[in-house]
This record gives C-alpha cells, sequence and structure tokens, in this order.
C-alpha cells in the first residue's frame, strides 16, 4: 500500500510537471505566432495611446478594417478586434480602453454581421479578454490547453497550411494574402436594424460612447453572397434601447457588395488585404460624412 | 455529480486509499455510503427510493426462501418491479394516454419528474435478475441488507450498467478482498482509458450527432450520410468508455463487473454483433427472457425459438425508451436475427465458396452498417424523424453546415484516436502475433519502456483534458 501511494505520488508530480511544461510551450507558441494574442498583449501596454479611431467587433473586422490605411490617411486608427468576440466583449474593451488611457478616441466603429453573430447580446467574454483583465482570478480550468484550445486550431493550421502562415499584423489588423472564392449563393436576406437597436450590449457601447463624447458607427460588415442583404446601403441613425443614438451604415448590401472580386475574400465572409482595403476606402467617405 | 470531473477523478483516487485503510468489515458499508452520496449529488428523492426498492427486494427474496406461497411472492415480486418500471419511465406512453381516453386529468408520467429516475433500467433488471435468480434456485437469498443495497446502487455501475448478476456480484462482497497493488493499477488504466474514450472521441463525435439530430429539418444531406456511418462509433465509444470507467474503478475497490463490450464491429453478422455489444444486456435479455419463453413454448418446436426471439427483441427495444422508434429499432433487430437463424446454413454454404477475408469483411461491413441504420431509430425523437432523416439523404437543396472549422478538427482528431481504438482491435482479433509483439514492447519492464508508458498516459490526460474543456456531453445511456 505504502508503495502504491509513492508511486502515485511520483505518477501526479510527473503528469503535473509536463502538464505546466506542457502548458508554458503551448502559451509561449501563442505568444508568438497568434494574431489575437499578440494584438491583446499589445493594446494592454497602451497607456497614453492617443489613437483617433478605434475598431471594435469580432474576425470579419479584424481582417476587413483597414486601420494603417486609415492611419495614412491622418486618422490615428487601432484595430481591437478579435475572432470569435462577443459585443459584450468589444463594450468590455472599449470600457477597458478608456480607463486606461487619458486620450478618446474621436471614433469608434463597430463592425457587426447579423447573419454569423445570430445572437448579438451573448453574455460570455472572449477568453483572451476575460483572464487578462485586471481583478481576474486565475483558476486551474484557465489553464492554455483548456482555455485557448480554439486557438489552437489556427496554430495547426499555420503550422500545415503556408496560405494561413501569409498574414501580417499591422496596426491590430490581420491581413490575409490568400484568397478564397465565394461560391456561395444569394439568399433573400434584410439588413436587420431593429435587431441592432434592441441589443443590450450595443446599447451599452452606444451609451458609453454617447457619455464620453465619442462619435459611434456601427457598421454592418460585408460577407458572402449567401449573407448578403438586398436593404440599401446608405447611412442612417439608429435609436438603441438605452435612449441613445448612434449612426449605422450597412455595407453588406448586394449593392455595395459589387466592389469585390471574387479573390478578396478569405473563408467564411472574412476579407483579405485586398478587400479590407477596399472596404475601408469606403468606409472613410462615410466618416468623412 | 458529473463522472468526466476532476472532482469525481479525485475523489475516487481518494476513496481507493480510504477503501483499503479501512477494515475488511466496514468495506461494503464505505461503498455504499460513497454510492449513497453519489445517488444523492442527483437527488434525495432517488435515494430514498432505491433504498426502499432495495429494501422491498431485499424482504421479497428472504420471503422466497420459505416453501411456502413461494410462486405468488415471487410474482407480487415482479409485478411491482415491472410496475414501477412502468410508472416511472413508460407512463407517458402507456397509462397517461390510456387516462386520457377517459377524459381523466392525471399525468402519472409526472412523478417521474419528482423522482428523477436514473438508472432505473439498470436496477430493475437487476431487481428482476435476483428474484428470477432465487426462485430458479441458481443461488439463495443475500442474508445481509449491506451488500444487497450495494448490487442495487454500487456507484461506478449504477448509471449505465453493465447490468450486473446478483450471482456475480454478491459473492465477491463476501470473500475478504486483499489491497493488490496490480488489480488497482490496471483498473485505473482502464478507467483512464474509458476516459479518453469519452472525453477525446466520443464527445467530440456528439457535437455533430446532436446538432443533425436536432436540426433534422434542414441539415445538408452529405451531413446525414457522415452522421449514418459514424453513430455507431460514436455510441461504442460513449458507452464503452462509461462501462471502462465503471469497470476499471470497480476494479480499484477489488470488484469484477460483468464485460459489455467485446470488439463490437469485428462481428461478422448481426447475431454475434449481439454477443459483443452491450453484453450485459443482451444476455440479461437471452437468459432471463429469451430461454424462459422458448422453454416455456418448446412444445411449439421452431416457432417457439421465433416467438421467444420476437418477443426478447422487441422488448429490449422497449427497454431504450417510451417511443414507437425504440419499439421499431428492437423489431429490426428482431427480424433481421430471425432471418440469420433460418439462412445460416445458406449464408455458410455461401461463404464456403468466397475467399475466407473477403467473406469475414463483407460481414463486418454490413453488419456494421445495419446497426448505422438501425441507430437512426435510436438517436431521432420520434418515428416521424426518421423517416425525415432518411428522405432527406437524397435531398440535394439542404445546406446547413453544422460545424465551425475548429469543431471540424475536433471532429478528424476523434475520428484519428477512434480509428487508432479500431485498428488495435482488429489486430488483437485477426494478428495475434502482431498483438502479442506490441503487448511484449508496451509491458516491457526496462525504463526505456516504463518511460514509454508514462509518456502515453501523460498524453492521455493531456489529451483528456484538452477535450473535456471544449464541450461536454451527457453520456447517451445515462437516460436510461
Amino acid at each position: 500500500m505504502k508503495r502504491f501511494a509513492f508511486k502515485t505520488i511520483i505518477f501526479s508530480l510527473f503528469i503535473l510537471l509536463n502538464f505546466i511544461l506542457i502548458n508554458s510551450i503551448y502559451l509561449g507558441l501563442l505568444m508568438l505566432t497568434d494574431w489575437d494574442c499578440r494584438k491583446r498583449i499589445e493594446s494592454l501596454k497602451f497607456n497614453n495611446a492617443d489613437f483617433e479611431l478605434l475598431a471594435l467587433g469580432a474576425s470579419t473586422t479584424s481582417c476587413g478594417i483597414d486601420t494603417e490605411y486609415l492611419t495614412d490617411m491622418g486618422i490615428k486608427s487601432y484595430n481591437l478586434a478579435l475572432d470569435g468576440a462577443t459585443i459584450k466583449t468589444s463594450y468590455f474593451q472599449l470600457a477597458e480602453y478608456l480607463s486606461n488611457n487619458v486620450n478618446r478616441p474621436d471614433y469608434v466603429i463597430l463592425g457587426i454581421n447579423p447573419p454569423i453573430q445570430k445572437v448579438f447580446d451573448v453574455e460570455s467574454i472572449n477568453p483572451l479578454v476575460e483572464i487578462t483583465s485586471d481583478g481576474y482570478e486565475l483558476s486551474l480550468s484557465d489553464a492554455p490547453i483548456l482555455r485557448f484550445r480554439w486557438l489552437g486550431y489556427e496554430l495547426f493550421m499555420k503550422i500545415v497550411s503556408r496560405k494561413h502562415r501569409l498574414a501580417d499584423f499591422s496596426f491590430g489588423q490581420i491581413k490575409y494574402k490568400m484568397s478564397v472564392v465565394d461560391n456561395t449563393d444569394y439568399c433573400e436576406l434584410y439588413s436587420e436594424v431593429e435587431r441592432v437597436a434592441s441589443s443590450h450590449w450595443i446599447g451599452e457601447i452606444v451609451r458609453l460612447c454617447s457619455e464620453t463624447g465619442i462619435e459611434m458607427l456601427i457598421v454592418e460588415m460585408p460577407g458572402y453572397k449567401a449573407t448578403q442583404n438586398l436593404s440599401k446601403t446608405g447611412l442612417g441613425t439608429i435609436q438603441s434601447a438605452n435612449g441613445f443614438q448612434a449612426k449605422m451604415v450597412n455595407l453588406n448590401s448586394r449593392e455595395f457588395c459589387r466592389i469585390f472580386e471574387d479573390d478578396d475574400w478569405i473563408v467564411n465572409s472574412h476579407l483579405n488585404e485586398a478587400g479590407g482595403l477596399k472596404l475601408t476606402r469606403e468606409l472613410a467617405k462615410y466618416l468623412s460624412k | 455529480m458529473e463522472i468526466v470531473s476532476l472532482k469525481f477523478t479525485i475523489l475516487s483516487i481518494v476513496s481507493i486509499f480510504v477503501y483499503y485503510l479501512l477494515n475488511h468489515k466496514y468495506r461494503a458499508g464505505f461503498l455504499a455510503v460513497l454510492s449513497c452520496g453519489f445517488i444523492a449529488t442527483y437527488s434525495y428523492i432517488l435515494l430514498i427510493y432505491i433504498i426502499i426498492y432495495a429494501i422491498f427486494n431485499y424482504f421479497i427474496g428472504l420471503s422466497l426462501q420459505g416453501l411456502k406461497h413461494k410462486k405468488a411472492i415471487f410474482t407480487f415480486g415482479i409485478i411491482i418491479n415491472l410496475t414501477q418500471l412502468i410508472i416511472l419511465r413508460y407512463a407517458s406512453f402507456t397509462i397517461d394516454p390510456f387516462i386520457a381516453l377517459f377524459n381523466g386529468n392525471v399525468h402519472v408520467g409526472n412523478l417521474a419528474r419528482i423522482i428523477l429516475p436514473i438508472g432505473i433500467s439498470y436496477f430493475t433488471l437487476q431487481g428482476i435478475g435476483y428474484l428470477i435468480n432465487l426462485k430458479m434456485g441458481w443461488e439463495k437469498p443475500e442474508k445481509q441488507f449491506i451488500p444487497f443495497l450495494l448490487y442495487i446502487i454500487f456507484y461506478p455501475k449504477f448509471l449505465s450498467g453493465p447490468v450486473e448478476r446478483s450471482n456475480h456480484f454478491l459473492p465477491q462482497l463476501r470473500s475478504k478482498i486483499e489491497f493488490a497493488e496490480d488489480n488497482v493499477v490496471d483498473g485505473l488504466k482502464i478507467a483512464a482509458f474509458g476516459l479518453f474514450k469519452k472525453a477525446a472521441i466520443a464527445d467530440q463525435m456528439a457535437l455533430l450527432i446532436n446538432s443533425t439530430y436536432s436540426n433534422l429539418d434542414n441539415v445538408d444531406a452529405s451531413t446525414l450520410w457522415i452522421v449514418l456511418v459514424l453513430q455507431p462509433l460514436y455510441l461504442y465509444f460513449d458507452f464503452s468508455g462509461y462501462t471502462d470507467m465503471a469497470i476499471g474503478l470497480a476494479k480499484t475497490f477489488g470488484v469484477e463487473l460483468l464485460p459489455n463490450f467485446n470488439k463490437p464491429f469485428l462481428a461478422h453478422n448481426v447475431t454475434t454483433f449481439w454477443k459483443r455489444f452491450h453484453i450485459s444486456l443482451s444476455s440479461w435479455f437471452n437468459d432471463y427472457v429469451f430461454r424462459q419463453l422458448s422453454f416455456k413454448y418448446r412444445k411449439w418446436g421452431i416457432n417457439a425459438s421465433v416467438f421467444a426471439m420476437f418477443v426478447t427483441w422487441t422488448l429490449f427495444g422497449i427497454w431504450h425508451g417510451a417511443g414507437w422508434n425504440f419499439m421499431f429499432l428492437g423489431v429490426l433487430q428482431a427480424i433481421v436475427l430471425i432471418y440469420e437463424f433460418f439462412t445460416k446454413a445458406w449464408r455458410t454454404k455461401i461463404g464456403n465458396n468466397v475467399p475466407a477475408p473477403l467473406n469475414i469483411w463483407s460481414g463486418r461491413i454490413l453488419t456494421y452498417l445495419f446497426y448505422g441504420i438501425s441507430l437512426v431509430f435510436f438517436f431521432s425523437p420520434d418515428l416521424s424523424s426518421v423517416s425525415v432523416f432518411f428522405t432527406s439523404m437524397f435531398e440535394s437543396d439542404r445546406t446547413l453546415l453544422l460545424l465551425n472549422p475548429g469543431q471540424v478538427l475536433a471532429l478528424v482528431m476523434s475520428m484519428v484516436f477512434g480509428l487508432i481504438f479500431v485498428i488495435l482491435e482488429i489486430i488483437q482479433n485477426d494478428f495475434r502475433k502482431t498483438d502479442a509483439a506490441i503487448m511484449k514492447f508496451w509491458n516491457g519492464f526496462d525504463r526505456k519502456h516504463k518511460f514509454f508508458r508514462w509518456i502515453v498516459y501523460f498524453l492521455v490526460v493531456v489529451i483528456i483534458f484538452f477535450s473535456a474543456a471544449e464541450g461536454k456531453a451527457e453520456f447517451v445511456y445515462f437516460r436510461f
């Protein structure tokens, strides 16, 4: 029995030490190779940042808003959007940025994609943001191989596919070089302005921007043909559920999306570098309005 | 309490040490307390109910020892066992529609919501099996209550079996169980690989299978074909994963549970498949239903076997749940088994004229596909969903894809792990020499081999953690 107990302890230590080792290696690899990890680390260092424009949202925004181009145009910008980020995550990121930086941005762009973000008011926060936020208490379940499993997929794809490695990271935007032709078919869809207006967390971002004097623009991000809508492209104003107002522009209309070529896309409604540049050029026109 | 959890794992390991530190006399009591605690984490009412159930069967068993009114007591015991099963498990299918016919407003099925009869299909079979054993004189009644209670509630097997036999389980508790390191280590290894099967393989496949059955109306046809082929593996890894955990954990306490699986997908016909899949249940139905019926009606000659087979497999289907789809599942098995029964000589003759590997592998593939088709009845909520499944497989206008790229990768990884297990089973079954060589390497005594084993165990643990983090699916057989 004693021998067994001793063996159990030794084996447990072996597992524990290797578990720590594996997690450290995994975390190290992610910090070096994962765009979202790098972005989060970079954005956490912003202390006296003076960005005039922040882009928030999920992966479609992260790929689609060319903040380097906007900066070159004279609007110093950063793309804070993260893969799979919920609207609540975007709210959290904006609140965190505003509390860490004295200079407020002039504009906030919130990229949304209704057909992909089927529910805007998901209560979870992107784990990268959650566990690196102030006051968060780490537990065993936050071990990188448990918490960042989905980043392992990206890492795996980078290992096996050169196309996935071929990307640049600039001003928070991920610029993919590869292209995947959109083979989907059109569906009869319309821009869901009411759903956007009634979203609690979009309302909270609108409120935060209004209270801090930031111009906010909600952008329905372009997607594959199957997600594009028949509504008009134009700029409008929405009234959020909590009574604040924000501008919204529909850039996912079939009419607008004609600017994109077949090779402007990467998988599942995400724009590559060339597509992102085209989108941002058009978006700049709306910003100037 | 969740079985696939760190809490359960740590508690189980601590329990092993406490168990062996205790005096032999108190060990059964300790396991009974552990089992009661385990059941109480699901429902206190269930715990009280099951203790009453065990007391009832214990006293019925003792009463069967006397010669007077033996048959009446036995019949009473069986009726009560079946009645409680029907009320708590099949009321919505049998009693409530009957009451509704007379405009009654009573829903007997609501009782199940109060008692939460988890594991009822298993412990009822064990209760009935015990009474039949006593009636047939195959064993003597258990005089002590704690071992009998443990037979009903022993926590490793409580939720999903194996369906134990009293004459296999109870004698083990009567003998003194000494600490044997090899037994404990073997048990932990079996349990760990069971956990691996569940977390790293079945749970990843569950994402696709479960979302397919909940989106049957618009899921893409190619997905349905994939599901049809994948679902036998999913159920196998889910259920055999649980069984391995149960058998492994029981083994650490020095208790051997009945085997439940024996490389089922290497069966080359449906008859042998059911001798290899969910063995404890199919053998229970074979011993307590099929044999009893075919003996009772032996005067009918061969028709007695056909009748017994039909009844047995229909009941086998109904055992799985209250629904016409489950009954069809059983009937489908009965039809094929009866077909195989009557065509055995003819099939053997044809088989002898075909090269052996072709004969065996075509049989294996057909059996596997037949089981895949049968499982559409098992996983579908009702018969209309079964119909939707089969018709949608040939419709090309469906576009809904269910998994994101990360989930597809997880599914592919689970299929790779699953394939490794299946290949190892094929080697074990068909290539004995290669299997012996692998086992010799695996069991090597020197440091290199030991280190290799530890690395494999470590990888198993890491993959379990990695897989369990993404999402857990309930064990399929928990609903029984």
